[in-house]
């Protein structure tokens, strides 16, 4: 069950078929190779399948882009290039409009930090006193006034407060 | 045309922005010389009663902020000082009742002097008082009265 010995190399038959068909062959070659040509039924479909896949590669070699073409997309590249100086010099100028409303806002913000700066400062409403500690006695915290702040320690009557207590600060 | 009105708005922008830390600039060292060490402090020891009577001149801008908020017909300055502190230092002012107030500033910035206070036998307490604003602590009652200890910050 061996199959037939195959040589991938072309034979002598199809060698004079590929040269004939490129007009290589010299007058008497040529005059033998026609003659089987015309005797052999197999010969002319090769050659006629050979005539065919020459046909394809012209017309492909026709459809390719050609030097011209590469030239023109060259010539063009330039042009897009000043194409896109232009864009973005638009879109610079687009932005410009920005300037003097952020210059404006900049004098805002210089504005309201020279108006900071010269305003004295106020007591935040946290409050002036920060912690208190009037131990069992009840005490009330009273803002009197913008600059006075009030602290009353209210204790039972008769009461007085015990000496001596505390003595860290 | 448009690039030179764009640097001359920059320009402008980058010269406010200058101006504004130039102004800046004083009111942080303005800080720092808040930051100094001392902070002299005016203590004020008043006696607020019912019993008819006069307010002292002495005590008549103490009067008028407290005139609205406690009930009293009369007002005595028992005592006046200026304790001269530095920070962490512990100034002590007597009571006429023998009690001691004791005043130790902590911390001195933009908003004021954080002194911790003891009223001796009536209340402890922090407060952050700006310069010349008065905590006025009520000490608890002395000769059918009350006494009233103000304390400002004063300094430069």
């Amino acid at each position: 069950m061996s199959e037939p010995n195959r040589s991938a190399a072309p034979d002598r038959s199809t060698l004079r078929l590929h040269a004939y068909a490129d007009g290589e062959l010299s007058g008497f070659a040529r005059w033998r190779f026609e003659r089987r040509v015309r005797r052999s039924p197999e010969l002319q479909r090769e050659l006629a399948e050979l005539a065919r896949i020459g046909a394809w590669v012209r017309d492909a070699h026709a459809e390719s882009p050609g030097a011209e073409l590469w030239d023109r997309i060259a010539l063009r590249l330039p042009a897009a290039d000043a194409r896109r100086a232009e864009r973005a010099a638009g879109e610079r100028s687009g932005l410009a409009w920005l300037a003097w409303p952020g210059a404006f806002a900049s004098a805002v913000v210089a504005a309201a930090l020279v108006a900071q700066w010269l305003t004295p400062p106020t007591p935040s409403r946290i409050g002036v006193v920060r912690w208190l500690d009037s131990g069992p006695r009840d005490v009330m915290v009273l803002e009197a006034a913008p600059d006075t702040t009030v602290v009353w320690v209210i204790g039972p009557p008769g009461k007085r407060p015990t000496r001596g207590a505390d003595e860290g600060v | 045309m448009k690039g030179s009105s764009l640097r001359a708005a920059i320009a402008v922008c980058i010269a406010l922005a200058g101006l504004a830390g130039a102004l800046v600039a004083p009111g942080s060292m303005r800080a720092q010389s808040a930051g100094s060490n001392r902070v002299p402090v005016n203590v004020m020891i008043v006696q607020t009663s019912n019993k008819k009577g006069e307010v002292d001149p002495r005590a008549q801008g103490l009067h008028e902020k407290l005139k609205k908020q406690l009930r009293y017909k009369s007002m005595r300055v028992i005592q006046e000082q200026r304790v001269d502190l530095e920070m962490n230092q512990v100034g002590t002012v007597d009571l006429p009742d023998g009690r001691k107030v004791r005043m130790r500033p902590l911390h001195k910035g933009a908003k004021g002097v954080l002194m911790a206070v003891d009223v001796q036998g009536a209340v402890k307490l922090d407060a952050r008082a700006p310069n010349h604003h008065k905590v006025v602590i009520g000490a608890g009652e002395y000769e059918n009265g009350n006494l009233a200890v103000s304390i400002e910050p004063d300094y430069e």
